[in-house]
């Protein structure tokens, strides 16, 4: 019934997953897009056990019958902050910042082996063109795949084109043969809620339709905010620059340290622990 | 036969519990809304022990009638563990569904001769076990997020509840706004609002007053409590308990010390060696007696 090893041991592991996650901001304090996310915990089971149901014995005792020791702490979170990271200037035209928390372009990755095309959400606006094979350039994320236009199709340009516009809610402009011409309009799709976007690495988020269930669809979470005449209001592109990680690194350090201490506080324990086993063991001396 | 040979060991036995109470305070250093358990030691009731067949100190001489020597106990047993609910220092999170209630301010009770701090609590509930109705849990850690459904919950998917104990639909207060502290506010009597959806009605967060937590609540799983005492606990009032407030965007950190509990540790194993000591001596004595017997 010696439980103190176990609590021990589960407040190492939930402080180490702490300190993993302050590591991993740590790391991304200068990925473009990214969102710093924290570890948040919760206490573990309790057990009420009956111990001494005879009244005579619990004489002058006013807290309920029964004693209820609880088995260490456990995450119950891994909350995202979704806070907007500084803008910064850049000189490439597909750089595209992208103002309002809670907005995202959206990114179709093709599905490999047969399977059907991956929908995700990023904020990371530091993109590149390829040429395709029909003669036109491709508008891709960092990790090669195409961002979506309103409409749900591959972003795509003219080769020949010059002068590459991008306004403030998404539409494309570019000259083509000396001529002005508006391309297609980059979707920007806000997320109500963004407790349910699963960050999928890479800096992108998708909607976990299938722990859902029923029959969600991601268009149930994700609404394209740029398909009419108005923007909601703080939403909208800015060419030319990037969104700053929003690590903020005095907070993060502070944090650190004090995810360390409790990680060697309990850690301390353990070696507690194990010297009262030890004293136990002494009790025969043969 | 030796009667301190139980009596050490059931030292041993309670500072061990009294090392599991600590050990689990110093896991949740870290656990939004978690409270110090204390452990509270008691010792065996008293028994009463005789000499039979005194002699009065004098010669032998037939026997005498049985004589009192006085009261003893056989050793001590952790009788209680008793949260300690002061409140914990809030901490800023900036997330908009995080909320810490501050209620230090409450005026004191008397009950039963003692003065005692009287506690708020949100309401959560749990769905029940094995197709049973839900249950009502009470719990300080405004931990909370807005679940695929609309409703807000807390991390383990326990729906929190509405002043008439219904689950709080976040999604409906929103309308099409997107959640953030700007389009969902709180006022510090924890009514949640939209201002910026027109036609929402205001939802006010359940909340109940405790007068004496340390002895009607009771800890169960996931940082929440149940509640004991007779009836229901009392709702919380806005115009009766001006001193409570909540705040956005905070959550209320644990309230153990760890520095004291690290303390408490050193005390439990030297008491707890203190007691192997003492069965050690038994040991030696009686080691000694069995040599004595083998001549």
């Amino acid at each position: 019934m010696n439980h103190a090893m176990i609590n021990s041991a589960s407040g190492v592991r939930a402080m180490q997953l702490r300190v993993d996650t302050i590591a991993n901001n740590l790391a991304n304090s200068d990925t473009v897009g990214f969102k710093s996310s924290d570890t948040t915990f919760a206490a573990m089971l309790t057990r009420n056990l009956n111990n001494q149901p005879y009244t005579e014995y619990e004489q002058g005792r006013q807290t309920p019958y029964g004693i209820r020791p609880g088995f260490g702490a456990k995450e119950a979170l891994q909350v995202v902050d979704y806070k907007q990271g500084a803008m910064k200037q850049t000189d490439s035209p597909t750089d595209l910042f992208l103002q309002g928390e809670e907005a995202f372009f959206r990114v179709q990755r093709a599905g490999v082996n047969g399977r059907p095309n991956e929908t995700y959400f990023t904020r990371a606006g530091n993109f590149s063109t390829l040429p395709t094979a029909n003669g036109q350039l491709a508008l891709l994320t960092a990790q090669g795949d195409a961002v979506m236009d309103t409409a749900g199709r591959p972003v795509q340009i003219p080769s020949n084109a010059t002068n590459f516009t991008v306004n403030k809610d998404g539409q494309i402009v570019y000259r083509l043969n000396g001529v002005e011409t508006q391309g297609q309009r980059i979707g920007i799709y806000t997320v109500q809620n963004l407790n349910i976007l699963n960050p999928a690495g890479e800096n992108y988020y998708r909607i976990p339709v299938e722990q859902i269930g029923g029959n969600a669809q991601w268009t149930d979470y994700a609404r394209l905010a740029n398909g009419g005449a108005t923007l909601p209001d703080g939403v909208g592109i800015q060419q030319k620059a990037l969104e700053a990680s929003n690590v903020d690194l005095r907070k993060e350090m502070t944090m650190l340290i004090e995810a360390q201490r409790s990680l060697q506080f309990n850690a301390r324990a353990i070696s507690y622990n194990d010297q009262m086993s030890d004293i136990t063991n002494r009790i025969y001396k043969g | 036969m030796l009667r301190g040979l139980d009596a050490a060991a059931s030292g041993m036995i309670a500072n061990q519990a009294r090392q599991d109470a600590l050990t689990n305070n110093l896991a949740n250093v870290n656990t939004p809304g978690y409270k110090t358990d204390n452990a509270a030691f008691r010792s065996f009731p008293e028994v009463l022990i005789e000499r039979i067949r005194d002699t009065g100190g004098g010669a032998m001489e037939g026997l005498g009638a049985k004589q009192v020597l006085g009261q003893i106990t056989h050793g001590v047993y952790n009788q209680e563990l008793v949260p300690n609910f002061a409140q914990g220092d809030a901490y800023e999170t900036e997330d908009p569904l995080n909320f810490s209630l501050e209620d230090g301010m409450l005026a004191p009770q008397v009950i039963d001769g003692r003065s005692v701090q009287p506690r708020t609590f949100f309401k959560v509930q749990k769905p029940g076990e094995n197709g049973g109705a839900p249950e009502i849990f009470y719990t300080r850690s405004g931990n909370w997020k807005m679940n695929a459904a609309g409703y807000l919950a807390t991390p383990e998917g326990y729906q929190v509840l509405d002043a008439n104990n219904q689950p709080i639909n976040v999604r409906a207060l929103l309308g099409t706004q997107p959640l953030s502290k700007k389009t969902l506010v709180v006022t510090p009597q924890g009514q949640l609002t939209a201002p910026l959806s027109p036609g929402s009605q205001p939802v006010q967060l359940g909340l109940v007053r405790v007068d004496n937590p340390a002895l009607t609540m009771v800890k169960e799983a996931d940082t929440t409590f149940r509640y004991t005492g007779a009836g229901q606990p009392v709702a919380f009032n806005p115009v009766r308990d001006t001193a409570v407030s909540i705040r956005q965007g905070y959550l209320e950190r644990s309230n153990v010390d760890a520095g004291r509990t690290m303390m408490d540790m050193m005390n439990v194993i030297r008491s707890y060696e203190a007691n192997q000591k003492v069965l050690s001596a038994y040991d030696t004595t009686l080691q000694k007696l069995a040599e004595v017997a083998r001549v």
